[in-house]
C-alpha cells in the first residue's frame, strides 16, 4: 500500500506541531523527557484524517506507523531525527494489517513569520554547535535539550514588533537572546529549561537592570518593557 | 611572576569559540562568565610582554592543550576587575602568567551584568 498523503486534503490540525509542543512542554508528565509519540498523539489532533468513517480514530497514533515530516529547515531536523530513530525498528513487512495504517503526515510551519523561523534555525544551529561539554574550551556546560526547547518557546512568544535578537550560547548551558546596540546599550535574556528567565541590561553608562522572572506561557512584561526601553534610547 | 597582582596590570582572556565574537568584531560579555567547575574565569597576565608573546602563550599553553584553534583574545585592566568587586589571584599552571578572576556573585543575572561591564572595559584582539 502506498503511503497516503494528508497534505492536500489534510483537515485542520490544532496547531503547528512545534508550537504545540513548546507551549505545553511544561506538562508535568513530560517534564523530564522528550515530548514523545504519546505526547504527539495527545496534542496532534486530526479529525478523521482520511475520511475513513467510523473506523478512523480521532487521534492519529503517531507511535505506530506514521512517518512524520516536519517541513521547516534546520529546526525540524532535530525532531525528524527523533521520530526517525523512534520508528526505525518498526518495519512493515508484507501486506499485513499494519500497512493499512501507514500514511505520511506533513506538518508545515504555518503562521510562523520569516523572522521567527530564522531565529529558530539559528537556535538549532547554536544547540547543535554547543551540545558537547567544553564547547568554548573552558569547561562550558553543553546546551541542554530543555534549554533549547525553552529558548524556542521564548522566541515564539516574542512580540512581532520587537527587533530580532542574536541567539547565543552561555557557558552555563543556557541560551541567551541578546539585543546589542553598542557599548553600554545591551539587553540580554537567558533560559536554561527551568521555567525561569534571567535578564540583565545596560541602558547607558548609569542605568542598569537585572533579575529573574518566572517563565510560564507568557513573556514577563518587564522583558518587553526593557527591550522597548533599549530601543527607545537608540 | 609577582605573587601579588597589581591593579595596574593587564590581563587577557583567550577566545576559542566564534560565538563569543560578534560580527562587528567585538568580544561578547559571555566570554567572561566564570565556568561552572570552579566559578572562576581563567585569564593570563600580559603586562610587560609583546603582542606576539601573548598570542604565543595562547597558542602553546592553551589552544594546544584544549585542541581548539585560538580565535583571538580580549584584554582588560586589573583595575577594571577590581572596580566590579571581583578579585584576581595567580594560578601559575599551566603557565606562570596564568591567573583566575574570582569572587563572582551567586546570582546569574548579576554575573551577566558584571560581564557586560567587563566587556565594555576590554579591548579585543582577534586573529
Amino acid at each position: 500500500m502506498q503511503p497516503q498523503s494528508l497534505v492536500e486534503e489534510r483537515k485542520k490540525f490544532e496547531d503547528y506541531l512545534i508550537a504545540k509542543n513548546l507551549t505545553t512542554i511544561e506538562d508535568p508528565e513530560y517534564e523530564d523527557s522528550d515530548p514523545g509519540p504519546k505526547y504527539l498523539e495527545k496534542t496532534c489532533a486530526f479529525i478523521n484524517p482520511e475520511k475513513r468513517g467510523d473506523t478512523t480514530p480521532q487521534l492519529v497514533a503517531l507511535a505506530s506507523l506514521c512517518t512524520v515530516i516536519i517541513r521547516s529547515p534546520n529546526t525540524s531536523k532535530y525532531l525528524e531525527e527523533y521520530y526517525s530513530n523512534f520508528n526505525k525498528e518498526r518495519e512493515i513487512t508484507g501486506d499485513n494489517e499494519a500497512n493499512e495504517d501507514r500514511f505520511e503526515v506533513y506538518l508545515e510551519a504555518k503562521g510562523i513569520s520569516t523572522d521567527i523561523q530564522t531565529m529558530l534555525d539559528q537556535l538549532t544551529q547554536v544547540y547543535q554547535d554547543c551540545s558537547e561539554e567544553s564547547w568554548d574550551g573552558y569547561d562550558a556546560l553543553p546546551i541542554s535539550e530543555k534549554a533549547y526547547f525553552e529558548a524556542a518557546k521564548l522566541i515564539m512568544l516574542l512580540p512581532s514588533h520587537i527587533n530580532k535578537p542574536e541567539i547565543i550560547p552561555e557557558p552555563t548551558g543556557e541560551i541567551a537572546l541578546e539585543w546589542y546596540l553598542g557599548k553600554n546599550f545591551i539587553f540580554v535574556i537567558s533560559v536554561g529549561g527551568n521555567n525561569l528567565i534571567t535578564y540583565a541590561g545596560l541602558f547607558g553608562s548609569t542605568s542598569k537592570t537585572h533579575g529573574t522572572e518566572y517563565f510560564g506561557t507568557k513573556l514577563p512584561s518587564i522583558i518587553v518593557d526593557s527591550i522597548q526601553r533599549l530601543f527607545g534610547m537608540a | 611572576m609577582d605573587k601579588n597582582i597589581s591593579h595596574s596590570e593587564d590581563l587577557t582572556r583567550y577566545i576559542f569559540n566564534h560565538r563569543y565574537i560578534r560580527s562587528n568584531k567585538t568580544v561578547r560579555w559571555n566570554a567572561f562568565i566564570p565556568n561552572n567547575r570552579d566559578g572562576e574565569t581563567s585569564v593570563y597576565r600580559i603586562t610587560g610582554i609583546s603582542d606576539t608573546e601573548i598570542f604565543d602563550i595562547g597558542e602553546r599553553f592553551v589552544a594546544k592543550a584544549i585542541g581548539k584553534p585560538l580565535l583571538g583574545r580580549t584584554d582588560i585592566g586589573v583595575s577594571k576587575i577590581f572596580k566590579q568587586k571581583l578579585k584576581v589571584r595567580p594560578e601559575p599552571s599551566p603557565h606562570p602568567r596564568h591567573a583566575n578572576i574570582y569572587g563572582w556573585p551567586d546570582e546569574g543575572s548579576e554575573r551577566r551584568l558584571i560581564a557586560m561591564k567587563l566587556e565594555n572595559d576590554s579591548q579585543p584582539h582577534l586573529i
